[in-house]
């Protein structure tokens, strides 16, 4: 049996939603505090999400992708264009889960040498190809599900129902911050779009199932930081694993451990896709996985995280935000509408083109 | 052509994620060392002086082989108390370790007791140091003491050291009986972080009993310890101790107590009763005039534990309901009324639920002022728990 490059859509699905709660543990540091405004944005971002969604879900489905669609340079062009944006992502992931692990857990080797060891790991799985990457991140999410239960079954937090304060016009800047946040972490669009090619599924379940679960495990996330921890996520650094931390049994006194081993399981299976996709960008009508592509890509983006983590580059900033914004319209909206379009542009065309055979031969 | 089996690359992915994890993760066990060069502390007392100086007193395991071999745990001569001094909790720490030469480990504290040389201190200056340590779990108990904390942090019962676990459990019951709420680390931060800020925080006692040294015993234990009463802590400063009836009000208004004891006089005869806390009802309405108003609605389960003169139970259960509104009363107006503060949680109820007006605008202390509240109470006599 060979490795047929090919990943169904729930595998998929999981794939991408180990991607955004992967971006929410460690993008989220709870600097505005929390209340009630967190979770209508959420909801908004969610549908407009399903809208957009509409082009690349179709291209999915009809077998093409944007770099097959567009032709040789345009392909190329576009190709390039998905690698770096992948590799701005990986980069930024590798450098706030360095900075995760420093704070959270100063005890481990040095930020360089986490990268280096993410890198090299999520590059090896790369070069595998994405079925076992899919495959492994079953099990990572088989893991995550476990943890979940289990931290729920033991947490001694209490909700406490007056944290939810009715929303207020005062919320609204806070509202369009967090719109802002979560609209620029939709890069699933691109992930989709360019894993499109190796997609052996119905691309409209994934993308339905993606949005339902991502709504409701964000919501549920920040309905339990606001009932459970309060203000103090502002103390806190990393609230979603404060939330797992505010668990203990008789043997099992700190779920930190736990906690961080499917987490860096999960930053490991983030990071061979995004290694994947981006490889792929450089060299796409190779063998998928190519090794010299995903060094090159895997060097790059650790080099990348490195220096990201040295000088404090900020993926939170305001041109962080505008640049995963435009690769997501761009890359995510855009190219596989124009791609749609000029594919059916090409199908009038030709039947037009088998119309006037057809009189001529009459 | 080589042939890939799906289920080998898969295995081959597993175990390079595992490989990754397992290397960053270990990679902070390069560093070893004995149990003998290490100091885990379980409980921490923090008093000041004059000159803000802290005395830190940490209840430590430190391992000691037993005689004749076996294995160590955490009893017995394994519990000592160390005392040091520092211009900061993190300095105290610093002086600790190179006091003793071993390292400091302080991510299994249980109990953080603060002396009463802290009453005219922000308490937050002092907490800061825990809150901001993610080693340390945001769960840890916090209680004020009588006295010295070090006194309660080295107390000894007959067994040996009172070691956090037990004083923990002294928190919580107190808490389950309505003497106290049990206050932590996440607890306190967010109370302290709300507009005026109040809240209980449980106080330890260390008291000597009244006994002529000549009466002491060998090995006989002349302190009591325990929690028997709380204190209001408002603005981060400790504000006053309470009487038992107003911290028993606070429990019960704010749904903390799960079980009150009391021993009522009833026609002149002393009848001892338990009542179980069923449900507290806390509803916000706005009165006919447009202020808000409170009514908690208090629903339980009382059994007659001791009556001697066999007195009916409608009088026992109706002086059992009196006893509670009492302390009801006397707990908001010791913090509606006195110092005024949102302990009984008063204005965020009445944000939270009403919106509008009451969601911004008005302050809380505003709100406190034209809230009425009023109190229902009533049990049911119950045999069998």
């Amino acid at each position: 049996m060979q490795n047929s490059h090919r990943i169904s859509s729930l595998q998929l699905f999981i794939l991408l939603l180990l991607a955004r709660v992967m971006h929410t543990m460690i993008y989220y540091h709870g600097d505005e505090g929390v209340g009630l405004w967190m979770m209508p944005p959420v909801l908004a971002v969610t549908a407009i999400e399903a809208v957009i969604a509409i082009p690349v879900v179709k291209l999915a489905n009809s077998g093409e992708s944007v770099t097959s669609t567009l032709g040789s340079r345009l392909g190329k062009a576009a190709a390039i264009c998905y690698s770096a944006f992948f590799i701005y992502i990986w980069s930024g992931t590798l450098s706030y889960f360095a900075e995760f692990m420093h704070s959270e857990f100063w005890r481990v080797g040095a930020p360089a040498v986490v990268i280096l060891i993410l890198c090299a790991a999520a590059g090896y799985c790369a070069h595998l190809g994405i079925e076992p990457v899919a495959r492994a991140a079953s099990v990572v999410a088989v893991a995550f599900f476990v943890l979940i239960i289990t931290v729920a079954l033991v947490s001694e937090a209490e909700v406490d129902p007056l944290n939810f304060e009715p929303l207020s016009n005062s919320d609204v800047p806070d509202m369009l911050k967090m719109f802002v946040q979560d609209l620029s972490s939709s890069w699933w669009l691109p992930m989709l779009a360019a894993l499109s090619p190796h997609l052996g599924g119905n691309a409209v379940k994934t993308a339905a199932s993606y949005l339902i679960s991502k709504l409701l495990l964000i919501e549920l996330l920040m309905f339990l930081l606001i009932g459970a921890l309060g203000d103090f996520v502002r103390v806190i650094g990393y609230p979603i694993l404060a939330l797992g931390a505010y668990a203990r049994t008789d043997f099992i006194r700190h779920f930190d451990a736990v906690n961080m081993f499917v987490w860096s399981l999960n930053c490991v299976i983030v990071g061979a896709v995004y290694t994947f996709i981006a490889s792929r960008g450089i060299s796409p009508k190779t063998k998928p996985g190519r090794i010299t592509s995903v060094i090159i890509v895997s060097v790059v983006a650790a080099a990348g995280g490195i220096t990201s983590y040295y000088l404090n580059v900020d993926y939170r900033s305001d041109t962080a935000y505008i640049i995963k914004l435009l690769g997501i319209v761009v890359l995510g909206v855009i190219l596989p509408a124009v791609c749609l379009l000029a594919k059916r542009f090409r199908l009038k065309k030709e039947e037009s083109k088998c119309g006037c055979a057809r009189r001529y031969e009459c | 052509m080589r042939v890939r089996s799906p289920i080998r690359m898969l295995k081959r992915c597993l175990a390079a994620l595992c490989a990754a994890a397992a290397i960053v993760l270990l990679s902070g066990c390069t560093k070893t060392a004995d149990m003998n060069l290490r100091l885990v502390v379980h409980a921490v007392g923090i008093d000041v002086d004059e000159d803000g100086i802290y005395t830190v007193s940490a209840q430590v395991f430190s391992a000691q082989p037993p005689d004749g071999g076996g294995p160590v745990d955490a009893t017995g001569n394994n519990i000592l108390t160390m005392v040091v001094y520092g211009r900061s909790v993190a300095e105290a720490k610093k002086s600790l370790e190179l006091q003793t030469g071993k390292e400091v480990l302080v991510g299994n504290i249980e109990l953080i007791v603060l002396g009463s040389s802290m009453a005219d201190q922000d308490i937050s200056r002092v907490l800061s140091y825990f809150w901001e340590n993610r080693e340390i779990y945001m769960g840890v108990n916090v209680a004020f003491c009588r006295g010295m904390a070090v006194d309660v942090v080295s107390a000894q019962f007959e067994h040996g050291t009172a070691t956090s676990e037990l004083l923990n459990q002294m928190i919580l019951s107190a808490g389950d009986m309505g003497i106290t709420i049990p206050a932590s680390l996440i607890s306190i931060s967010n109370h302290l972080n709300e507009e005026s800020s109040g809240f209980l925080m449980p106080v330890f006692t260390a008291e000597k009993a009244e006994l002529p040294i000549e009466d002491a015993g060998e090995g006989m234990y002349d302190k009591a310890i325990g929690v028997f009463d709380s204190v209001l802590v408002v603005n981060g400063k400790l504000q006053e101790y309470l009487s038992s009836r107003e911290s028993v009000g606070v429990s019960v208004m704010t749904k903390s107590a799960k079980r009150l004891e009391w021993v009522l006089e009833v026609d002149g005869e002393r009848t001892a009763v338990e009542v179980k806390i069923g449900r507290v009802k806390r509803e916000v309405s706005i009165d006919g005039n447009g202020l808000p108003q409170l009514n908690i609605m208090i629903t339980g389960t009382l059994k007659v534990t001791d009556n001697p003169a066999a007195v009916s139970e409608e009088k026992i259960v109706s002086a059992a309901q009196d006893e509670l509104l009492e302390c009801c009363r006397a707990a908001y107006l010791k913090t509606a009324v006195s110092c005024p503060c949102d302990v009984l949680e008063i204005g965020r109820l009445v944000r939270s639920r009403l919106g509008g007006d009451y969601a911004e605008g008005e302050s809380i202390s505003d709100i406190i002022a034209d809230t009425t509240v009023s109190v229902d109470a009533s049990f049911q006599i119950y045999d069998r728990w």
